[in-house]
Parts: structure tokens; C-alpha cells; sequence
């Protein structure tokens, strides 16, 4: 069975190409695109995913707050996150690793280095269960 | 009854009704001219959305993926606010094969016959392109614009000309970099943030000969990118003594022992804003000895001063846990002793 991702992305085009190039890889992704709808599907009764890529730069609940809703709800509490961040942004890496993201991906990014990184998080994972 | 009256009033008032009621009914129709043809832009512009996104995102993947067979002209725009936006978030191998693309559909003449004949808008995303695609043959077109007065053509031409040649543009481009205001300092700063090596030798040299305008300015795009500044141009920075701004931009630079022996000499200052960055540089890079001037500053007159002095003390690595806390029944001031215990509580330690 794939394992699921959930990819919050605001931005149409990129969250495509996440997808794009993760279902190429065989997960099963689901998309929220804005701070509400993630906090909707991380609030809500559904199974938690495999792992969860956030954006930090979101409408109405961005990365940060959701990272800290992953971390307290139970269920959710051991996925992984990988954290999309700005190469500008250098604070925000500290700030989402504070908050309890996992590891981080700057963009402009590298897929390959995407996909390296959601594949060591979900090995670490399955390791650690 | 007669349809038309006689009466020239009544003429006049029946003809002007007439012609507004042709003006409405032609505004009207221009209107759903103009909606109907929006529509189909967008819709033209999903339809080509569905078919060259995936391939692109294929493509990016696998230059072996296939691509749709051509690119038609009209959809060109389209193509290159798509193919720019994923430039915008890839790079390395995804980045050059998003590049290969481009340059297989004769978007790089394309890009440079918008740049020359185009409106403000296709020459901004010409310049986009062409600064992706690094394309050396765009250059003087490109510098051309980069001296226009329109700051975002001006800007986007120089963010193209610096990925095209990031040395050449630092030897061009350095003194109009301090000199126009009118360039954002954020966009200017992520511009140079991968050229560094090629920028700040030149921009650490402004710092020594430019205008206190330019200085200033170099001082703040030093500070956002953590140029090292050498110890003899920093001591020509402060001597003789700068206008107030400079040197409180002087001194928000990366402590270094330099920048710690000027600060040292400023604890005095009459502007209070530099009396603050001397406590903040004091307390990052200072050591035990320079705890005298903190708590001198922590009884200053100025609020933001005692308590920059007071963060100061409280981070200091040369004082040992439990100082701080002891200052506040030492010092005979009480603002001082205020501000001790403001920042106590501010640790949660009060």
C-alpha cells in the first residue's frame, strides 16, 4: 500500500510539481492548499499521513502554526514534517525546526534533494515505529 | 400627435438622450467585447496550463519525457510566465533542463525580441527569461534598460544582467547599486545573496570611498549578507566620526574586535540609538572588563538604552549565572534597578 503524503502548498503550480513528482515515486498525496484546509484535515477524524511537507508562507494559518497543531494533536504527533522554506528566510529554518519540523528544503529547491529527503524522513520513521 | 417635436429644447433634449442611450449601448457592448475576450484568454491559458504543465514537470524529471510537438506563438506568453515561475522555485539540473526547453522552442529569441519591441510588462518578463536562461547575447539590450528610470524594469534588467555575469555586472554595476535608492534593498540583497564573492570585495570598497549616502547603503547590504569587513576599512569607516545614521549602521555590522574597539570609544555618544547598537556590540563581542560601560549605560537617561544594556549584561558568556540577578541590589540607580529586574522577568527569572 503507498504510503500518503500530505503537501500544504499554496502556490498551484509547485504544489503540482510536488505531486507530480511525488506520485512518480508511487505515494499517495493529498493537497491543501491554504493554512485552513490543512488545519481542517489535521483537526479532522481521517488517519494521519506518512509524512507532511508544509510550506511556511501560507494564507490564514501558515507553516509554523501548523507544525505546532501536528505536534499536539494525537495521531499526528510522530509524522514527519519537511518544511518548504524561502532562501531569504533564514530565521525561518530555525523557527520551524523550534517549532518541531524535522528537516527542511530551501527553495529554489533541487526534486532530487526533495526526494531524498522525504525518503530518509519516512525510512527514520518506519525505523523508529 | 406629431413623433417629433418641433420645439428645439425638446430637439435638443431627444437627440442627447439618443446619442447617451448609443454611448450606453456601445460601453455595454465594449464591455462584453472585453469580458468575452478575457474568458477566452483564460480559458486558452488552462487549456494550455493542462498540457504543458505536466510536461514540463516530466520534462524537469526526465529529459527524455516528451514534449508536446510545438509551441504556438500565440501561447508563448503563457509559456514563459509558466516556465519562469518554475525557474523561480527549482534550480540545479531542474533549473538547466527547464533551460534546455526553452531554448529548444526558440524562446531565448523570443525573450530578446520582447526585450527590444515589447511593452512594460513582455520586456519585464523578457528580461526574466533571458536572466534565467543567462544569455550573454542579451547583454547590452539588457544594460540598457538596467539604466532606464523605471526602478522595476531597471531592477529586474540588473538581476538578469548579474545571473548572466555576475563578475562583469559587480565591475559595472556596484556604484549604481549604492547610488539608486530607488532599487529595493530586499530585492538588491537576494540578488547578490549566490554572488558574494563577485560583489562584496567591491561593496566593502564603497564602504571606504563612497558618499556618506552610498556608505550608508553599502553598510546595510553588508549587514544583510555578513560581509566580513577588514579591520583597516572599518577603521576608515569610523575616523573621522560619521553622521549619526552611519554609524549606527556602522555598528550593526558582525562584531569583530574592530568593530568591538569603536564601539568601545562611542559609549558616550550623544545620540542615543548609537549608545544602544554600542550595548548590543558590547554585549555580543565585549568581555568582563566591559561590563563597567554596561552598567554605566544601564542607568542612561533613554529607555531603549538601559534595557539594550541590561539584555547586554544578561547575555554575557564572561558573567557567571546568578550575576545578573545579584546587580539588581548593587546598583544604587533605580531605573537601573528597574530595568535589571524588567528583564529578570522578561527570562522568567524575576
Amino acid at each position: 500500500m503507498p504510503q500518503s503524503i500530505l503537501i500544504v502548498e499554496d502556490d498551484d503550480h509547485i504544489a503540482f510539481l510536488l505531486k507530480f513528482m511525488l506520485e512518480r515515486e508511487q505515494y499517495d498525496i493529498t493537497i491543501a492548499s491554504d493554512g485552513l484546509q490543512a488545519r481542517e484535515l489535521i483537526e479532522g477524524d481521517g488517519p494521519p499521513p506518512a509524512l507532511a511537507l508544509l510550506d511556511v508562507m501560507l494564507p490564514h494559518v501558515d507553516g509554523f502554526e501548523l507544525v505546532r497543531l501536528i505536534r499536539a494533536q494525537p495521531g499526528w504527533r510522530a509524522v514527519p514534517i519537511l518544511m518548504l522554506t524561502a532562501k531569504t528566510q533564514e530565521a525561518d529554518i530555525v523557527r520551524a525546526l523550534d517549532a518541531g519540523a524535522n528537516d527542511y528544503i530551501v527553495k529554489p529547491f533541487q526534486p532530487n534533494a526533495l526526494l531524498a529527503r522525504v525518503r530518509r524522513l519516512l525510512a527514520s520513521a518506519a525505523g523508529s515505529a | 400627435m406629431a413623433i417629433f417635436s418641433t420645439d428645439p429644447i425638446l430637439q435638443v433634449a431627444f437627440w442627447t438622450g439618443a446619442g447617451a442611450l448609443l454611448m450606453t449601448c456601445l460601453i455595454g457592448l465594449q464591455t462584453i467585447q472585453l469580458r468575452t475576450a478575457l474568458q477566452a484568454r483564460q480559458r486558452r491559458e488552462r487549456a494550455f496550463v493542462a498540457v504543458w504543465r505536466p510536461a514540463l514537470a516530466a520534462y524537469v524529471l526526465d529529459r527524455d519525457a516528451p514534449l508536446p510537438a510545438a509551441l504556438d506563438p500565440r501561447d508563448r506568453i503563457y509559456f514563459l510566465k509558466l516556465w519562469n515561475h518554475l525557474q523561480e522555485s527549482l534550480r540545479g539540473d531542474a533549473s538547466d533542463a527547464l533551460n534546455a526547453c526553452a531554448h529548444a522552442l526558440g524562446c531565448d529569441a523570443a525573450a530578446r525580441r520582447m526585450l527590444a519591441r515589447g511593452n512594460r510588462a513582455e520586456r519585464l518578463l523578457a528580461a526574466l527569461t533571458l536572466g534565467h536562461l543567462r544569455d550573454a547575447q542579451a547583454w547590452d539590450a539588457l544594460a540598457l534598460l538596467a539604466a532606464s528610470g523605471d526602478s522595476v524594469v531597471s531592477v529586474s534588467a540588473l538581476s538578469a544582467l548579474i545571473r548572466i555575469d555576475a563578475a562583469r555586472a559587480a565591475q559595472d554595476y556596484t556604484t549604481p547599486l549604492l547610488e539608486r535608492e530607488d532599487w529595493p534593498l530586499a530585492r538588491v540583497t537576494g540578488m547578490l545573496l549566490e554572488h558574494q564573492q563577485d560583489f562584496a570585495p567591491r561593496l566593502v570598497q564603497g564602504l571606504a570611498d563612497g558618499t556618506y549616502a552610498m556608505r550608508a547603503r553599502a553598510l546595510r547590504i553588508v549587514e544583510a549578507l555578513h560581509f566580513p569587513v577588514p579591520d583597516d576599512i572599518m577603521a576608515r569607516l569610523f575616523a573621522p566620526p560619521p553622521p549619526g545614521n552611519l554609524l549606527i549602521a556602522a555598528l550593526r555590522l558582525t562584531p569583530t574586535p574592530a568593530l568591538l574597539a569603536q564601539a568601545r570609544k562611542l559609549a558616550a555618544h550623544g545620540d542615543w540609538r548609537v549608545r544602544v547598537q554600542v550595548a548590543k556590540v558590547l554585549g555580543l563581542a565585549g568581555d568582563r572588563a566591559d561590563t563597567l560601560q554596561l552598567r554605566t549605560l544601564l542607568a542612561d537617561r533613554e529607555w531603549w538604552v538601559r534595557y539594550r544594556a541590561a539584555h547586554a549584561l544578561a547575555g554575557m558568556p564572561s558573567l557567571a549565572p546568578g550575576e545578573f540577578a545579584a546587580l539588581r541590589d548593587k546598583l544604587a540607580d533605580r531605573y537601573a534597578r528597574d530595568m535589571v529586574v524588567h528583564v529578570l522577568a522578561e527570562k522568567g527569572q524575576a
